[in-house]
C-alpha cells in the first residue's frame, strides 16, 4: 500500500472520529483517542483545525438570520443603560455591524449582553419568572445604587456574567447573584467570594442570604474553616473579621461542617433546622438560633449615624457632675473616682496589672435589639506617649473579670473591645478591635491602623456602634476635627453577656468626662 | 473617551471574533456549547477591554481569555468531563495552529462562500438545514425522506467535499 493511500485512510478515520465527536455520538475512549492523536501527531492536528474551521465557518456564514438590532436605550430603565457596553452609547448599531462579516454572531453577542441586562428587569417585576438560566452561567443580577466594587475587581455589569475562579471584593452596598439550578443569592458588603462552579461557592469574607430551589439542592458555600451544604432551603453565612463563622437554617435544612468541628477534622458535621445556627471558630462551635438580620446588615454608616443622634435621646447620659458614681448606672472594677466632673479610670494605689480599671453599666443592653452607639469625651492627662495609658470601650461584655492563666491583664471575661492608645507606636495614636469570646481565652483579631495626631493631644471625643454584626468605632481630636480616624470590621461574637463597660490602664489616668448610649432602631441605620 | 473606547474595541473585535469562534468550536466541538462561550468571551472582553494594553496582540488576548472561558466550562460541567475532547495541552496545540497558520486559515474562510456556491442545490440544502436551521441529523433525515445513516453519510461526503475546496484555495 502506498504511503499516500495509508495517509488518505488515516484521515478518513480522524474524520470520521472528527464528525462523531462534534455531533455528540460521545465515549470516552474514542475522544482519549481523538485527543491524544490530536496532540501527538502534527498532520491530524492541522487537519482537525481545519476541519473545525470549516465547521465554525459554516455555522458562521449559514445561521446569519437577519436581526433587527434592538433599540436597547428605549427598553431598558435608566439604572440599566449605565451598565451596558459601549454598543448602546454609540449612534447607530447598524453602522457599527454593517460593516463586519459575520452580521448575526457578532451582533447576537452583544445582543446577548444586552439581553442579560434586560433579563434583570423581568426579575425584579416577575417574581415568578425568575427561571435560572438553562446556561451554567452565574449572572450579578442586581445591584444597589451605592453598589462599589474594590479596585482590582473586573468591570461588572448588572445582569452580567460573574467568572468562575475571580475573587470579587465589594466595599460597599449590595448584590444580589443568581445561580443556575434555582439558587438566589443576595451579598453585602464588605464581603469577598470566589465563584468555584454554579453549584459552589466561596465566601471569604462577609455574608450571604441564600434561597435555594429543589433543583438547587447540594449547593455548597465553603468557608475559611467550613462549608455548608443546602438540603433545599434558606439559609445564611458569615464570616467575620475574627475567624469567626455563622450558619443559619431559615427554612428547611442545611448542614453546617466546620473544618475543626466537634468530631474533628472529619465527623464536625450539624445538621441544622429551620430557627437554628451554628457559630464556629478555628477551635470552637456554639449552637445559637437563627437571625436573619445577622446576615443582612450593612456596614454602618457613620455620616447616618451622626446625623441621627442628633434627634435621638440616650439611655444613658452621664455628665459626671457628682463626686460619686451614680449606682444606679455603673458598677466598676479596679480604681475608678468621679470628682470635678470627669470620672478617671487607673492610677490608683495598686497599678498592678491585674488591677485594669473598669466603668460597667448595671444592666446589660444587647445590641440584637437595636443598635448601639456610645459616645463620649476623654481626657488623658499625659500627652501622648507610650505611658499615657489608653481608653477602650467594651461591648457584649461580662461583668467580671476573666481568669487566665497568665494574670498579665485581668481583663473582663468575654467581649468586643474597641482600643484607643495614643502614642502607642513612636508618636502614632493607634486604634484597634479585638475580641475574646471565650472567658479565659485569648483575645482574637487585631484591626486598626495607626494615624499621627500631630501636635501633642490630650482632648479626644469617640464613638463606638454595635449593630451586633458590624462594628466601626471612631476618634476625634477635640481641638481639631480633622484628625480623626475610623476603624470598622464585622464580628459575629454573641455575648454570653451584654453589658457595656470602658476600661482604662492601671498605671496611667485617663479622665471621661461624658457618655451617652443610645439604642436606636435597627431600620434607622 | 467613551465613545473612542468602544470604537476602538469594535474594530479590534470585529477583526478576531471569527477566529475565536473557530477557536472555541475546535475546542469544544458542540457548536451550542461554542456558540454560549462566544457571547460570554465577547461580554468578558469588552469587560476586561481596559486591561487589554494598546500595542500588544489582541489575537493573543482574546484567545487566552477564550481558553480560560473554555476551562471554566469544563470545570463547571466536571460530570461530563469524560465526554469532552480537549485538556489544557490539547488547547495549547490547537492555539498554537491557529496561531502560526492564520493566514491558510483566513483564506479557507474566505474562499467558504464560493465553495458553497459551486455546491450542487440538493447538497447545499443539507448543508443549510445542517447549520441554518442548527437541525439534527435526525431531523434532517426526516425532512428529506431518507434515512438517518444515509443522510449521515451524505453529509460527511459534503464537508469533506467542502473541505478539500477551500484547501485547495490555501495550497
Amino acid at each position: 500500500m502506498d504511503p499516500e493511500h495509508v495517509e488518505e485512510r488515516s484521515l478518513d478515520r480522524l474524520d470520521e472520529l472528527i464528525v462523531r465527536v462534534r455531533d455528540g455520538a460521545f465515549d470516552p475512549g474514542l475522544t482519549a483517542r481523538l485527543e491524544a492523536w490530536i496532540i501527538e501527531d502534527p498532520t491530524a492536528c492541522w487537519h482537525y483545525v481545519q476541519s473545525m474551521n470549516l465547521h465554525a465557518g459554516l455555522a458562521w456564514h449559514l445561521s446569519d438570520a437577519p436581526m433587527q438590532p434592538p433599540d436597547a436605550d428605549s427598553q431598558l430603565p435608566a439604572a440599566q443603560k449605565a451598565c451596558l457596553p459601549p454598543f448602546s452609547i454609540l449612534e447607530s448599531p447598524h453602522q457599527i455591524l454593517d460593516g463586519l462579516p459575520r452580521f448575526g454572531i457578532i451582533f447576537g453577542a452583544i445582543v446577548s449582553c444586552l439581553v442579560i441586562v434586560s433579563a434583570v428587569v423581568v426579575w425584579q417585576t416577575h417574581d415568578d419568572a425568575r427561571v435560572a438560566s438553562a446556561s451554567e452561567t452565574t449572572m450579578l443580577a442586581w445591584c444597589s445604587d451605592d453598589c462599589r466594587w474594590a479596585r482590582g475587581t473586573a468591570d461588572l455589569l448588572e445582569g452580567g456574567p460573574l467568572e468562575a475562579h475571580q475573587r470579587f471584593q465589594l466595599e460597599h452596598g449590595e448584590v444580589h447573584l443568581e445561580f443556575p439550578h434555582g439558587v438566589r443569592m443576595e451579598v453585602c458588603a464588605p464581603a469577598e467570594f470566589e465563584i468555584n462552579t454554579p453549584r459552589e461557592l466561596s465566601l471569604l469574607k462577609g455574608a450571604i442570604t441564600a434561597v435555594v430551589s429543589e433543583s438547587g439542592r447540594g449547593f455548597t458555600l465553603s468557608t475559611p474553616n467550613g462549608k455548608v451544604v443546602d438540603c433545599g432551603t434558606a439559609f445564611g453565612v458569615a464570616v467575620d473579621d475574627f475567624g469567626l463563622e455563622e450558619a443559619a437554617a431559615f427554612q428547611g435544612k442545611i448542614l453546617a461542617i466546620p473544618k475543626n468541628g466537634p468530631g474533628g477534622d472529619r465527623g464536625g458535621q450539624s445538621e441544622l433546622h429551620r430557627g437554628h445556627a451554628l457559630q464556629w471558630g478555628a477551635s470552637h462551635s456554639l449552637r445559637v438560633d437563627a437571625t436573619k438580620a445577622r446576615f443582612s446588615a450593612h456596614a454602618v454608616d457613620w455620616t447616618l449615624v451622626s446625623s441621627m443622634l442628633a434627634s435621638s435621646s440616650p439611655l444613658i447620659a452621664d455628665d459626671f457632675d457628682r463626686d460619686e458614681l451614680d449606682k444606679g448606672r455603673w458598677t466598676s472594677l479596679g480604681a475608678v473616682a468621679a470628682s470635678d466632673g470627669t470620672l478617671s479610670l487607673g492610677g490608683g494605689p495598686e497599678r498592678a496589672a491585674e488591677n485594669v480599671p473598669y466603668l460597667i453599666t448595671t444592666r446589660e443592653i444587647d445590641p440584637a435589639n437595636g443598635p448601639l452607639v456610645i459616645t463620649g469625651t476623654i481626657h488623658f492627662d499625659k500627652p501622648t506617649t507610650a505611658n499615657s495609658g489608653s481608653f477602650s470601650v467594651l461591648t457584649r461584655a461580662q461583668n467580671e473579670r476573666g481568669r487566665f492563666p497568665r494574670p498579665d491583664y485581668a481583663h473582663l471575661a468575654t467581649g468586643v473591645r474597641a482600643t484607643f492608645w495614643p502614642g502607642a507606636n513612636v508618636e502614632r495614636e493607634t486604634m484597634r478591635i479585638l475580641v475574646r469570646p471565650l472567658a479565659h481565652g485569648e483575645n482574637v483579631g487585631l484591626l486598626g491602623e495607626d494615624f499621627t495626631a500631630g501636635a501633642l493631644a490630650f482632648d479626644w471625643s469617640f464613638a463606638l456602634v454595635d449593630d451586633g454584626v458590624n462594628l466601626l468605632f471612631r476618634i476625634e481630636q477635640l481641638r481639631d476635627s480633622s484628625v480623626q480616624s475610623t476603624v470598622a470590621c464585622k464580628s459575629l461574637f454573641r455575648g454570653q453577656a451584654n453589658f457595656i463597660a470602658f476600661e482604662g490602664q492601671p498605671y496611667a489616668i485617663v479622665r471621661i468626662d461624658n457618655l451617652r448610649i443610645y439604642q436606636v432602631a435597627a431600620a434607622a441605620l | 473617551m467613551q465613545d473612542d473606547r468602544a470604537s476602538d474595541f469594535i474594530k479590534l473585535w470585529s477583526a478576531e471574533s471569527r477566529r475565536v469562534y473557530a477557536y472555541l468550536v475546535a475546542l469544544v466541538t458542540n457548536r451550542a456549547d461554542a456558540d454560549e462561550l462566544f457571547q460570554d468571551t465577547s461580554c468578558v472582553l469588552w469587560q476586561k477591554f481596559s486591561e487589554f494594553e494598546p500595542g500588544t496582540s489582541f489575537r493573543a488576548w482574546a484567545l487566552r481569555i477564550a481558553r480560560n472561558k473554555v476551562m471554566s466550562f469544563r470545570q463547571l460541567r466536571r460530570h461530563s468531563l469524560e465526554q469532552s475532547i480537549g485538556g489544557n495541552e490539547f488547547a495549547q496545540v490547537v492555539e498554537n495552529i491557529l496561531s502560526t497558520r492564520a493566514t491558510e486559515l483566513d483564506v479557507q474562510f474566505g474562499a467558504l462562500a464560493n465553495c458553497l456556491a459551486k455546491l450542487r442545490q440538493r447538497d447545499r440544502r443539507l448543508i443549510e438545514l445542517r447549520y441554518d436551521r442548527n437541525a439534527s441529523v435526525t431531523a434532517i433525515a426526516q425532512e428529506i425522506g431518507r434515512s438517518v445513516e444515509a443522510t449521515y453519510k451524505a453529509l460527511r461526503r459534503v464537508q469533506r467535499s467542502l473541505l478539500a475546496c477551500v484547501m485547495a484555495a490555501s495550497a
